[in-house]
């Protein structure tokens, strides 16, 4: 074993192999520089005693290699090889106890690997007992879980290129790229089990490449699994770095076997597989590189947008006061107006910093969608476009779930099986589109799907007899798809494991009011159904409408609007001398007095003196009496605290430019209050 | 006098600490001053509907939205015009910041732990849990508030959560 007397040189020692393993993960052709390094530190490896005979020969071999490509142009992926051979000789060395050239069975290795990150930490922590060290340590497995994170993401979205379009050069050395580089980063750290596995599909890889394999069936599927089993591996380290202890999952033995079984044919896969589809006029669009990037804490990003919010609010007041200053001081007034030019741009700028595109969150339910498909034995053809939209990371984070829950929805229940479907004259592979686009101000998120449609009668069923609808109500069609919202409800007959636990759709709707968005329903009864969420572009900044009553203002999310206007006297009815509402164009909405609400006094009462704006969530109506409107603007929201939760109809509060807070409402939450009076 | 009956230190060990001292009607109450932020005057306090009495409305605190409570109104005391003497004392809750009406606030005094007294008992009908102790400095009587209690336990009934809550420090 290696001398542990000197701990300088033991420790000098292992930063060389470090060295030379991460020299060797980037060396992907060629390079005589490199090539040189490697020489020279498997060369001064070499001296060490410790290390064996197992790496004596690996090393004579290699460098022999290297000599043969350097000097005489040899077969460089032979060197490479022994290279690779070489290291792996000393891991396994190390990882043995001495001398003894052991196979390490897998729970020596998992031992290894939560040693490792131990190690890592502790190491880090006796060199220098400083804190800041330790977080070092545990910033660099953040990175290894990060970048290998990233690796297994674009190793995944290739995977799904190749099935599409096998075959594709690009792709197969894409994923092959990716393996490639989670071995070499996690054999820098010395975690063994990734590195193994990482190996075993690059090996796989590489037959594929060069012809000696097929990725098909069976194959392909191993492919997705160890990315799988990957993703959990690192959660398993990130249990290690809380105190935990790292365990290799059940399913790494399993795939390890999968992936060196020789005996694997491109025999097709017992379930239904994915279709392929016909390529998108953008197939031959060459991989993008990632673009130029800087890793930035989230909390010093925050930091800077919140400051950009005081600063929007600040510039505000000042406009205001210039309005009237600026009179006597032209020069001040333009000063100020070219000060709040600026402030706009920054405004904008640092919103943007908070953009992410839809991209991997469209990727992930591909996967999904895939996973389903084939679980569910139906061939659905999953398909999305306007992935390079963008929003703010936080409306992207909770539009995660409810995408995930339509997608399930429409291929567990919306798309027929394929002999129904043929039936029907509808193409064998189901189809469930995802389109994201930019509408004026807000982003739409439409999801379609070419199978059942809602059923009209069995929804209304089901909400009778859960007591949710009176038996001969009468509701129109809307109103009927609406019933999907309420909680507990579900019109699946079995529940199934993937879905219909009447969770889903009530979940989706409460994300996206919480997003302050808007959810419609649109149904072909046998042709489909597409659900289109608008969602607000940032939850920071709004778009509202500033409104008075009884000389205190209040904003109203301009998405919700529909209209205002200055009713007529007869335009107003009552019901049951309970309810009021208002007749506007034939249509009969129920009308709420806000003033009554806020239990404000000193407001305009007289409704045709007044103002009526006509709110929506979408599918739902009703009017707002309001005293004026003062107008448009963009509104930096703030949050309001936890104690103001129960207040059903605001969501947040404004500080408009006199100083004075103004509350935000809540359209979701007046819309059902505005129910609950009407369903009495 | 004083020493005879036994004053249970509640804050620290004999230690002096300073407090600021406010008046609620008659009488002249006192919190740390470490959980102070800072005190402004009155201003526009926007009301939030459906709220309990004592709670005002919320206030724009330099850019962040707080809550604002009556402590009179919390207290059971009757209700009080307010004067240009009204201030808002901005409280550092640890993790929010709450501001509290008060009629008026007098000074920083230091008042040294023996000479805080032990709430004595009201019986049942009042409850006594937030108030630190009595405490006295030069011929003033001043009760001295647990202001975090006095304010957390009301943001966890509204929440509907149980009043216990773990303060950070003493």
């Amino acid at each position: 074993m290696l001398s542990r007397n000197n701990l300088q040189q033991q420790q000098e020692t292992e930063l060389e192999i470090g060295v030379l393993a991460s020299l060797v993960a980037g060396l992907d052709n060629r390079d005589d520089n490199v090539l040189g390094f490697i020489s020279n530190l498997l060369e001064r490896l070499d001296r060490n005693p410790g290390f064996g005979e197992e790496y004596h020969g690996a090393a004579g071999r290699a460098l022999a290699a290297i000599n043969d490509v350097v000097t005489r142009n040899g077969d460089f992926g032979r060197a490479y090889k022994e290279i690779s051979e070489a290291v792996d000789s000393i891991y396994r060395y190390l990882a043995c106890s001495e001398g003894a050239g052991c196979e390490t069975p897998r729970q020596k290795q998992s031992e290894s690997v939560t040693k490792a990150v131990k190690e890592e930490i502790s190491q880090e922590t006796s060199l220098n007992s400083e804190s800041t060290l330790f977080d070092a340590a545990n910033r660099e497995l953040c990175d290894f879980i990060s970048e290998t994170n990233e690796y297994l993401d674009l190793a995944e979205a290739a995977l799904l290129e190749l099935e599409r379009s096998p075959g594709s050069r690009e792709h197969i050395d894409e994923v092959f790229r990716c393996f490639h580089n989670i071995k070499g980063i996690s054999g820098f750290l010395g975690l063994k089990d990734f590195q193994e596995l990482a190996h075993a599909a690059e090996d796989l890889m590489d037959r594929i490449r060069s012809g000696q394999a097929e990725l098909s069936g069976t194959r392909a599927q191993v492919t997705f699994d160890v990315v799988d089993v990957l993703r959990s591996m690192l959660m398993s380290v990130r249990e290690a770095m809380s105190g935990g202890e790292y365990r290799a999952p059940a399913a790494l033995a399993e795939i390890m076997s999968r992936l060196r079984d020789p005996g694997e044919s491109s025999q097709s896969c017992a379930c239904s597989c994915l279709q392929l589809s016909a390529p998108r006029t953008d197939e031959c669009a060459p991989v993008k590189k990632a673009d130029e990037v800087l890793r930035v804490a989230t909390a010093r990003l925050d930091a800077l947008i919140d400051s950009v919010g005081e600063l929007v609010i600040a510039n505000g007041m000042v406009q205001q006061e210039a309005v009237s200053q600026g009179k006597e001081n032209p020069r001040f007034a333009a000063n100020v107006q070219r000060l709040g030019k600026i402030v706009r741009e920054i405004q904008e700028q640092a919103m943007g910093l908070r953009m992410v595109s839809l991209e991997a969150t469209f990727r992930k339910l591909a996967r999904i969608a895939r996973d389903l498909s084939t679980k569910s034995a139906v061939p659905v053809n999953f398909t999305f476009e306007g992935e390079e939209t963008e929003l703010d990371r936080s409306v992207v984070d909770e539009m995660q779930s409810p995408l995930v829950h339509m997608i399930r929805n429409a291929i567990d229940h919306g798309i027929e099986p394929p002999e129904e479907r043929a039936r029907l004259g509808k193409p064998e592979s189901g189809n469930v589109h995802i389109a994201a686009s930019h509408q004026g101000g807000n982003v739409v998120i439409r999801v379609m799907d070419d199978g059942r449609g809602l059923n009209k009668e069995k929804i209304l069923e089901k909400a009778v007899d859960r007591g949710l609808v009176k038996p001969g109500a009468e509701l129109t069609d809307r109103e009927i798809y609406e019933l999907i919202f309420e909680p507990g409800f579900s019109t699946a007959d079995q529940v199934t494991e993937i879905s219909g636990r009447g969770v889903g759709m009530d979940v989706v709707k409460r994300s996206v009011d919480r997003l302050r968005g808007r959810l419609e329903i649109s149904v072909k009864p046998g042709r489909g159904t597409t659900f289109s969420i608008w969602l607000p572009l940032t939850m920071a900044v709004i778009d509202g409408m500033v409104i008075t009553i009884a000389n205190q203002h209040m904003v109203i999310p301009s998405i919700a609007i529909q209209e205002f206007l200055r009713p007529h006297p007869d335009q107003i009815r009552t019901v049951n001398e309970k309810g009021e509402m208002v007749l506007i164009r034939g249509d009969l909405l129920p009308m709420f007095r806000l003033h009554r609400l806020f239990n404000l006094s000193g407001a305009n009462e007289e409704p045709s003196k007044a103002l009526i704006l006509v709110i929506t969530d979408g599918d739902r109506r009703c009017a707002l009496l309001v005293d004026d409107v003062v107008g448009q603007q963009q509104v930096v929201v703030k949050p309001i605290g936890t104690m103001f939760d129960r207040v059903p109809a605001v969501s947040g509060a404004s500080i408009m430019g006199d100083g004075t807070v103004a509350l935000i409402l809540d359209t979701a939450g007046l819309l059902r209050m505005a129910r609950e009076v009407r369903m009495e | 006098m004083v020493r005879e009956v036994k004053s249970v230190p509640v804050v620290g060990v004999d230690r002096l600490s300073k407090y600021l001292t406010f008046v609620l009607g008659k009488e002249e109450y006192g919190l740390e001053i470490l959980r102070v932020k800072e005190i402004i005057g009155l201003m526009t306090i926007t009301s939030v509907p459906k709220m309990p009495e004592f709670v005002r409305g919320v206030i724009n605190l330099r850019g962040k939205v707080i809550p604002v409570i009556d402590l009179r109104l919390k207290f059971g005391m009757a209700e009080a015009r307010d004067t240009e003497e009204t201030c808002i004392i901005v409280v550092d809750l640890g993790e929010t910041l709450m501001g509290v009406v008060v009629d008026k606030v007098s000074e920083v005094l230091d008042i040294e732990d023996t000479d805080i007294d032990e709430t004595p008992s009201f019986g049942v009908s009042l409850d006594t849990s937030f108030i630190l102790g009595i405490g006295k400095s030069k011929n003033k009587v001043v009760i001295l508030l647990d202001i975090a209690r006095v304010l957390t336990s009301e943001a966890a009934q509204l929440m509907g959560l149980p009043s216990e809550r773990t303060h950070t420090d003493s």
